[in-house]
């Protein structure tokens, strides 16, 4: 314990006192999960469902009692769902956290960088021009993450600027590459004829057809890059400083900038890939971690990862159980959700959020 | 500690600075004055590193362009003309970002990185301030975090770029009080550039002149703060006085008549 | 509908290729140069001037026998050809691909008309659909042309329409043939339906995201009168998308797939695979047909093939 100048120790009231409010926060994500896979549009008896899942760990444990199609049901749609919605969610809510501290906009999302148009023009082209393959490979995660990282790789040719990448041309080529990518995309709709159901209902995003295989397929993807962000959320810190501070506190700005973008970018398309763009929780969620936990991207970037996680399943619990059997599209939740909850926390806040 | 040889900074065809030697011993306060565009602000950036130029600069001896730009950050420490403070941050957020060049990639904060705060924190009195956002802080409270956050760098070289703007004469005192004890204590070479002549007379131990990006005058203060100097250099007429309790110089602007006409019912 | 809809294929020259389609498309552009001479008038002349009422509630009168004929989606299409008219075509919409000497005609878009092209044909009567009624009819009334909106919510009503194309073309007597064949075909299917013992419970997929047909739907009817229960039944909608969880549930004993072909490329075996399903009755009992969408998506006359075809997939027994 540091003694300060006036003889009181100030190491105590130095660090934002996150912990509890972390604690809170993943019991919350936790009581999430937990409510997700009890709840779905068939209804099952709760103690079944953990049976079930108990059984699956442990063979052997419970005496099996129930039908096989449920434990189907819970193995191998909810479960997967479940985790799919919370990965997709951390990971959008993480990349936008990124994107907003390396553009010092509050407006950045996930998308900045033309990842959803470029993923949207592969996914479309693959859906309307590629014969379908047979066997496990589907073309158009494939291809929605192959558009995605084209579009962010042109993004940063255009926007560098000797060597340099001054986030203002690399927002500026980010909003003209994703316009051109949309306009691309909506041709490609159009020379689509009737499959342009599929390319709006992959546009429109959601867990439907979640499994274990996407969740495996994601997965590296987005621990790695999560690492990647929770462990440079620090330097995050220096790029709210004029990129000359920044350089005077010992921080390479370009090559911080580039690996940060690129970092967001693949999570961001991984994440795209699996699920289709769903949008809002990019935006608003590291807002709310903001308005609760402080700026701090230290502590920023886990809590919002962990809270989009947390909030991504329950938009989804909400869209597959709302309106059953019918499905609402994800995205429709989270605006719907996310938008009102957030003006209503700023007004109550009455200050800066960003 | 601070040695610069032979200066030259351009931009593109524009000289910016030609031929400036500088050094500085430490716990020595230069003060560094000129009239705007003299190339004060460009020096500084050069021995920050963020410029390129022409010439040497010494660092503790090393060659600055050998050390890679987080052992430089962890020598030379630079308080910006304008600063940036994101206004949530807390004071000990923003001072702690002076630990940036002591951080492994992960960039967890250490305990010695927890104490160097603090001592900055101590230093510059902010101790008591350490939970508060720095966007409800003062002008004088918000130069006194960008100082700590310098000293959290632990550097061996100080620049400050017209720290004192914008201040009221009470924390102008107050914040040139705090670089000369930090120079005397901490060992540190300063070098400060700011425009009231008198003042940074009354505190630094040297004094340099720049002008057009040249060195014009360079010794004590009594040595540079001269009514002819002035006058060659700024194109204004000062009154020069010796402080009768330091023997420093008072310069004293002369707004005179000028260019103004004289009106017609005489004065 | 059509699956069969690129104007590029390979995928790898796909910018090149999108290129060379842009200016095709610039060149098709071009108003039609030699529009062919007026073929002489059908003999036996009808009592022209007509007038009916579309499905659009709009009243229209024919003044004489139509020659230069316009259609703005395959299902007309396949009815003006069912009619025996099909040289009065002068273009037709897109993906008019049946009969497969259709597919030779020019196209004029299908939900985004080339407005210009169509008034370049000089056409004496455009059949529209439902989907035009909002901007593309208006438009081509607007500059006085004839337009017959042709809007079926079931079976009946797609013999309605023939019916109604009959007497506007002068075809009545063709139409009226057509339609009682196609009537009785109805007729049999269902008396043989009648025979099942059994009301399996359908799943009709149209693709892998689970979209399905709820009532309202087409095809939800033709489920139905072909003694099926669709597991979809008791959505608030015509097209609604199904949790797989509500899928799995309610243990569909047939699956039709119709997002098959070469883009769709659904199979049986591909349903099969897919995890989870292998629990589902019509997995276990081999009961998962793919159906030619064409059939049950275009309400025309091919229509009463795709109710056989979903009649022969929910009772095989009755139909061997």
């Amino acid at each position: 314990m540091t003694v300060g100048v006036h003889g009181r120790p100030i190491l105590a009231v130095r660090r934002r006192r996150v912990i509890p409010g972390a604690l809170v926060l993943a019991s919350l994500v936790l009581a999430a999960g937990l409510l997700a896979v009890s709840f779905g549009p068939v209804r099952i008896p709760i103690p079944t469902v953990w049976a079930i899942i108990l059984n699956r760990l442990v063979p052997g444990l419970v005496e099996p009692d129930w039908p096989p199609t449920l434990a189907t049901i819970v193995l191998d749609v909810r479960l997967p769902r479940v985790i799919l919605a919370g990965l997709v969610g951390a990971a959008l809510a993480a990349a936008g956290a990124t994107y907003q501290g390396l553009f010092r906009n509050p407006l950045a999302d996930p998308y900045i960088l033309g990842v959803a148009s470029g993923a949207a023009l592969g996914a479309s082209l693959a859906i309307v021009a590629l014969p379908a393959v047979p066997g496990p490979v589907n073309p158009v995660p494939v291809l929605a993450f192959t558009g995605a990282v084209l579009a962010v790789g042109a993004v940063y040719l255009l926007g560098r600027v000797d060597h340099r990448l001054p986030t203002t041309t690399l927002i500026l080529a980010g909003v003209a590459v994703g316009s051109f990518l949309s306009a691309l995309n909506t041709y490609v709709m159009i020379l689509g004829g009737n499959r342009i159901v599929q390319v709006i209902a992959w546009l429109l995003g959601g867990f439907t057809g979640a499994t274990w295989f996407q969740v495996t397929l994601m997965l590296p993807y987005l621990l790695v890059g999560m690492l990647v962000l929770v462990a440079f959320g620090y330097r995050l810190n220096v790029l709210q400083l004029e990129d000359e501070e920044a350089r005077q506190l010992g921080v390479d700005v370009d090559r911080l900038r580039l690996f940060l973008a690129v970092s967001g970018a693949l999570i961001t398309a991984a994440a795209v890939a699996v699920s289709g763009i769903i949008g809002f929780v990019g935006l608003v969620v590291p807002h709310l971690v903001r308005l609760v936990f402080g700026p701090n991207y230290r502590t920023l970037l886990p809590l919002t990862a962990l809270a989009g996680g947390g909030f991504m399943v329950l938009a989804d619990l909400a869209a597959r159980t709302l309106l059953s059997p019918v499905e609402v599209p994800v995205g429709v939740v989270t605006a719907f959700v996310g938008g009102p909850f957030f003006l209503f926390l700023l007004q109550r806040r009455k200050r800066e959020v960003f | 500690m601070l040695e610069v040889r032979g200066l030259r900074v351009a931009y593109r065809d524009r000289v910016v600075l030609e031929g400036v030697d500088l050094a500085v011993r430490p716990g020595e306060l230069v003060g560094l004055i000129g009239p705007n565009a003299a190339g004060k602000s460009t020096l500084l950036r050069a021995v920050a590193g963020t410029v390129p130029y022409w010439g040497q600069v010494l660092i503790c001896g090393q060659d600055q362009r050998r050390l890679s730009r987080q052992e430089l950050a962890r020598l030379v420490a630079v308080v910006p003309q304008t600063p940036t403070l994101p206004p949530l941050f807390t004071v000990a957020e923003v001072v702690m970002l002076g630990r940036t060049p002591y951080l492994n990639w992960l960039g967890w904060e250490r305990p010695e990185d927890w104490a160097a705060v603090d001592r900055a924190l101590g230093l510059t009195d902010l101790a008591e301030l350490a939970d508060r956002p720095v966007g409800q802080l003062s002008g004088g409270e918000r130069q006194r975090v960008v100082i700590a956050r310098a000293l959290a760098q632990e550097p061996r070289v100080l620049l400050l770029d017209e720290p004192l703007n914008n201040l009221d004469i009470a924390h102008q005192v107050k914040i040139i009080r705090l670089v000369r004890r930090l120079a005397r204590e901490q060992g540190l070479a300063v070098v400060l550039t700011a425009h009231d002549l008198s003042l940074v007379a009354q505190a630094a131990d040297r004094m340099v002149l720049l002008n057009r990006g040249r060195t014009v005058a360079e010794g004590s203060p009594a040595e540079v703060v001269r009514r002819e100097l002035i006058h060659q250099v700024y194109g204004t007429d000062v009154a020069v006085w010796p402080d009768p309790v330091t023997g420093r110089p008072v310069a004293l602007v002369r707004v005179g008549p000028g260019e103004e006409a004289p009106r017609g019912d005489g004065g | 509908m059509d699956h069969r809809v690129l104007p590029f294929k390979a995928f790898g020259r796909r910018v090149r290729g999108l290129w060379l389609f842009l200016i095709l498309l610039l060149a098709a552009c071009a108003p039609p140069q030699g529009a062919p001479a007026p073929q002489p008038p059908s003999p036996p002349a009808l009592a022209f001037p007509v007038t009916v009422t579309d499905d659009d509630g709009q009243t229209v009168t024919v003044e004489r026998e139509p020659q230069r004929l316009i259609t703005l989606a395959p299902s007309n299409t396949e009815i003006v050809y069912a009619l025996g008219i099909g040289d009065r075509l002068v273009a037709v919409s897109d993906y008019s691909d049946y009969p497969p000497e259709a597919a030779a005609k020019p196209k004029v878009g299908y939900i985004r008309v080339d407005i210009e092209r169509v008034i370049a044909y000089n056409p004496d009567l455009i059949l529209a659909t439902g989907a035009h009624r909002q901007q593309v009819t208006p438009q081509l009334r607007q500059r006085g042309l004839k337009v017959i909106t042709l809007d079926p919510k079931n079976i009946d009503h797609v013999f309605d329409n023939i019916l109604l194309v009959g007497r506007a073309t002068g075809q009545m007597a063709a139409a009226e043939k057509l339609v009682a064949d196609l009537k009785a075909r109805v007729q049999q299917i269902e008396a043989r339906v009648r025979q099942a013992k059994t009301r399996p419970r359908v799943f009709f997929e149209l693709d892998k995201s689970l979209f399905t047909v709820g009532p309202g739907s087409f095809i939800h009817d033709m489920i139905v009168r072909a003694g099926g229960e669709n597991i979809a039944g008791d959505a608030d909608r015509p097209y609604p998308q199904l949790s797989l969880e509500v899928l799995l549930q309610r243990d569909p004993e047939v699956v039709i797939i119709t997002d098959i072909g070469p883009y769709g490329g659904e199979t049986p075996e591909s349903v099969r695979a897919r995890p989870g399903w292998q629990a589902l009755s019509a997995v276990k009992n081999n009961r998962i047909v793919p159906i030619n969408p064409d059939l049950v998506n275009r309400p025309g006359p091919r229509i009463v093939d795709g109710f056989e075809a979903i009649a022969r997939a929910v009772h095989p027994e009755v139909f061997n």
